[in-house]
């Protein structure tokens, strides 16, 4: 155990020790601090993050009783099975720590210049009638595989707040509060992008078949299995496993990445941007994912891994199949599409130290 | 800023909460420009102010463009709508303060 | 052409339930979650936000909401501003930040819990944006503290309160966990959003913004409304909820979700708000009685809102009334005789000026609350601080976790409501309180309260000193003391200002 760690831990004890009321040695107390208590052991400046976003949930503090409320409530019952009774254990999940160190405040400054980013790409192509030049494959590609889109975005928007309900500690939450904003951010564009090529392209179906599509078209019945399961993969840490190694990967591989690189090919460089600038929340989701799975599996007695493995042994070929069948639809190399979506996704599971 | 004030208040007085700023003082101008018909009750409570009339108010977008000289989106108003009385409707174009009932 | 309208799309964004086939809708949206009153998909559907935003606005308005508030900080923290404030005005600021900031964070999840489990699509995307706020709320409401703690370490507890098991902690948790963390998605919109939101918070993060301006802390009235100003535009996720349920035969069961939650944190935020408004502040820096805010904000304001939607004044408002004219009283009372056991330093704050004040803002205060303070006064005057310090423990309701108290003097009136349920009695502070048990005695019955703790041996030994540990007194920090040193009863030392009798 690193140095750090063995502070943390120690504190967490301290900690526990004020809760349960049982006797723990006190610092002077008349002595002002540098920081919050709670802090205080780290040796340095706390960062704007760590004040902001470590140790706020008051849930998880008494691990049989989250709330304040009879055994006999529903949530209770619910948070005990399957967030404190999660086969992936940790003994200090208040130790993760989110590598981008994310805050409200930064998130608003980032997305606002992001947003102003698309804002700009989608005014400068509606000036240069960019819709009215879209080959008729390409309007049919996007109405078929793009527009459709936002059902499966927020999918992920919904799972990813259903995360933020049941994370074991508020640094891991936090990070799930953005991903699940996120997906309502591209919920919004892809609808505005529908309405858009609505009105150039009014026979396309556009605004009308999205939702069939969604619900019966073959290229989308992957992603729609996958994204209702994982909806009710309730235990936190299986659902977490499901959406971010897993579902997440298999959207930005097979939609951001493969259906982008078609959109450029045939000359549609809005909808590549778009889902290029998509990809750039993706990417940010991926780093604290692989932070968090690195979290989980080291530093604890439990074997982390094996429970991960064995939960993406039972994921991931739900994930494989989504990639099929809408990469397949992509046209005739949609097999090789497929192939390298699938072998990216996995990539970023045997990064991580999975197999596959 | 006017501040007028009635005898006794009427049971349906509808309007937006404004904290101070620039946005608010044109707020307050295009309330009364938007609103003929209505007496506008102003109450200037130092970090906010009330403004009110029978039924409700509308402020429209035009008219704060107009008075602030620059574009403005409603959303802007946000920033400065610390609360309101009776229920609210909002469009890209107005934000309107409303009572269903008449009491 | 250039951008789109937001009215051109907004539709399609919130257009997005589909029918589930590989899972029931019923597994998708299990009730206990989602919703238990059995109302149709596509009734949810027809939810329409009366305050609609889209993300692209949201982050702008956002960042430049943070920009003010961080700016206005900046420049106060140069001024040496809180080294030479009042110490009872730090008490407000320790109190207010140790109670509000991770219970803000703690709203997350409720908005969470809308955003994956309500039926009507809007919603949850209006959610999700309340669910940022919240997060805001939460952060900055430690951010802005935290340098405090290098000042006073009581102001630690604006992080530590919710970790402790200090008896307003539990107060506090008891009421939230009640109304926003441990219900279904459509009843947690109707207690947060309606009764919490569009109810009670305008009393402390806008009425209690013109006191602080008063005090010379802009940094606090500034956050405290720019903070208001996202809850104003959350708080309406409840609006339609509440119109969707009366129009499918639920009126019933949303006034018992709406009387519930407002009685419950009515009673908390009494405290947190009252106490300062009506005896903290220094005479001249108060803009008006917390009875005069309640009328404004709430008595006026939110009743009017209630019946506008649809809905009748809670069945209990008679008694709502004269809780406000008693019940943060007698606590002001209690938590300064009880000192010891809170976070912050409450001053008495009760000179002959302030003694005219309160009979002029509540006819008959002298006669009743009066009473009890005259004995303190008394103690006070004559060098017996120590009998000021009450001992032992009163009794505790059952419900609000709050001490059982009334109005003093003649008019002395407490009595403890009981409830025998399944072998054991249950004490409340008032008919609601008992009300709101009876509607469910399962969810509550097997809460203990501090007191409960003391008999069945969970805080053992039982002695003073172990108390106060378990509450976290003397462990965070040290615990309170008058804010004041007692200076206050100096006033009575002018001739002619004898207090009465």
């Amino acid at each position: 155990m690193r140095g750090a760690e063995r502070l943390v831990r120690t504190f967490e004890r301290a900690r526990r020790a004020v809760f349960t009321g049982t006797t723990m040695t006190t610092d002077d107390l008349s002595k002002p601090l540098k920081t919050w208590s709670h802090l205080v052991r780290n040796k340095r400046r706390p960062t704007e993050y760590e004040i902001v976003s470590t140790n706020m949930l008051w849930s998880t503090d008494d691990p049989k009783a989250p709330w304040a409320m009879g055994q006999g409530v529903p949530m209770t019952q619910w948070y005990l099975k399957y967030r404190n009774q999660s086969p992936l254990k940790h003994a200090d999940w208040d130790g993760f720590r989110d590598p981008d160190q994310l805050v409200y405040r930064t998130y608003n400054m980032i997305q606002d210049g992001q947003e102003s980013f698309v804002d700009a790409l989608l005014d400068d192509h509606s000036r240069n009638q960019h819709d009215l030049g879209l080959a008729p494959e390409s309007v049919g590609l996007l109405a078929r595989f793009y527009t459709p889109a936002r059902f499966v975005v927020h999918a992920v928007q919904m799972a990813s707040a259903y995360l933020v309900t049941m994370a074991p500690s508020s640094t891991i939450e936090n990070c799930f509060i953005f991903q699940s904003a996120d997906q309502l951010r591209w919920v919004s564009r892809i609808a505005y992008r529908t309405a858009e090529l609505k009105e150039t392209h009014a026979d396309a179906g556009f605004d009308r078949d999205e939702r069939r599509r969604w619900e019966q078209d073959p290229a989308w019945q992957g992603f729609r299995e996958l994204m209702e399961r994982t909806l009710v993969a309730w235990d936190w840490a299986e659902q977490f496993t499901a959406l971010n190694l897993v579902a997440k990967p298999a959207l930005d591989e097979a939609l951001l990445r493969q259906l982008a690189k078609l959109c450029r090919r045939n000359g549609d460089t809005l909808s590549a941007l778009l889902l290029d600038a998509q990809m750039t929340d993706s990417a940010r989701a991926r780093r604290w994912t692989a932070a968090l799975v690195e979290y989980a599996v080291k530093n604890t007695e439990s074997d982390n891994r094996a429970v991960m493995q064995a939960w993406l042994d039972k994921w991931r070929p739900l994930g494989d199949r989504a990639i099929e069948a809408f990469c397949g639809a992509l046209g005739p190399e949609g097999g090789a599409l497929a192939d390298a979506a699938k072998a990216e996704a996995a990539k970023f599971r045997t990064g991580l130290g999975f197999a596959a | 800023m006017t501040a007028s004030k009635p005898a006794t208040r009427s049971k349906n007085m509808a309007g937006p909460l404004l904290r101070g700023g620039e946005i608010a003082v044109a707020a307050c101008e295009a309330i009364q420009e938007d609103n003929p018909e209505k007496q506008v009750v102003i109450e200037d409570h130092r970090t906010y102010v009330r403004v009110e009339a029978e039924g409700g108010l509308i402020i429209r977008r035009k008219t704060m463009e107009e008075i602030l000289g620059r574009p403005f989106r409603m959303q802007e108003l946000e920033v400065n709508l610390t609360g309101f009385s009776g229920q609210i409707e909002t469009d890209e174009n107005y934000m309107r303060w409303y009572l269903k009932l008449d009491l | 052409m250039a951008l789109l309208d937001r009215s051109r799309w907004y539709d399609i964004a919130r257009s997005t339930n589909w029918t589930p086939s590989y899972v029931a809708e019923s597994e998708l949206f299990p009730p206990d979650q989602s919703d238990p009153y059995g109302i149709p998909t596509a009734e949810w559907e027809t939810f329409d936000e009366p305050y609609k935003v889209s993300y692209r606005e949201y982050v702008n308005v956002q960042r430049e909401k943070d920009a003010g508030a961080y700016s206005v900080k900046a420049a106060l923290m140069r001024s040496q501003y809180y080294e030479n404030a009042d110490p009872a005005y730090l008490s407000l600021l320790k109190m207010h930040y140790g109670a509000i900031a991770l219970s803000e964070y703690a709203a997350c999840q409720s908005d969470a819990r809308m955003t994956r489990f309500s039926k009507a699509p809007s919603m949850r995307n209006m959610a999700t944006f309340g669910m940022l706020d919240e997060l805001r709320h939460g952060q900055i409401q430690l951010y802005f503290p935290h340098q405090l703690v290098t000042l006073d370490r009581q102001f630690d507890w604006a992080h530590e309160a919710h970790h402790t098991r200090n008896w307003a902690t539990l107060a506090g948790r008891h009421a939230l966990d009640d109304v926003m963390m441990t219900r279904d998605a459509m009843t947690t919109s109707l207690m947060l959003n309606f009764a919490f939101e569009t109810g009670l918070t305008n009393v402390q993060m806008i009425g209690l913004s013109a006191d602080a301006a008063n005090m010379g802390d802009f940094t606090f009235a500034n956050l405290i409304t720019s903070i208001q100003s996202d809850e104003a535009r959350h708080a309406q996720i409840g609006t339609p909820v509440i119109e969707i349920m009366i129009r499918n035969g639920k009126k019933a069961e949303a006034q018992q979700a709406i009387d519930v939650a407002f009685w419950r944190i009515w009673r908390v935020f009494a405290l947190l708000t009252g106490i300062p408004m009506d005896y903290w502040f220094p005479l001249e820096k108060r803009d008006r009685s917390f009875k005069e805010y309640m009328h404004e904000f709430v008595i006026t304001q939110f009743e009017r809102q209630l019946l506008d939607v649809g809905l009748q004044r809670p069945w209990y408002w008679e008694q709502f009334l004269d809780d406000i004219e008693t019940h943060h009283h007698c606590q002001q009372a209690g938590i300064w005789s009880w000192r010891n056991t809170v976070w912050w330093n409450p001053t008495g704050g009760l000179g002959p000026d302030e003694r005219d004040w309160l009979e002029q803002k509540y006819p008959g205060w002298n006669a009743t609350h009066g009473k009890y303070w005259d004995v303190i006064i008394d103690n006070l005057r004559n060098g017996r601080p120590e009998k000021t310090e009450a001992v032992g423990m009163p009794a505790i309701c059952n419900m609000c976790q709050i001490p059982i108290s009334n109005k003093g003097g003649t008019q002395w009136k407490a009595r403890i409501y009981q409830r025998e349920h399944e072998g054991r009695r249950y004490n409340f502070c008032t008919p609601v309180c008992r009300w709101v048990f009876d509607t469910e005695p399962k969810r509550y019955k097997d809460w203990n309260t501090i007191v409960d703790r003391l008999y069945n041996g969970e805080i053992n030994p039982p002695t003073a000193e172990n108390i106060l540990r378990y509450m976290g007194s003397g462990v965070v920090s040290e615990g309170g003391r008058d804010a004041h040193g007692y200076d206050w009863v100096k006033g009575y030392d002018r001739p002619g200002t004898e207090a009465a009798e």
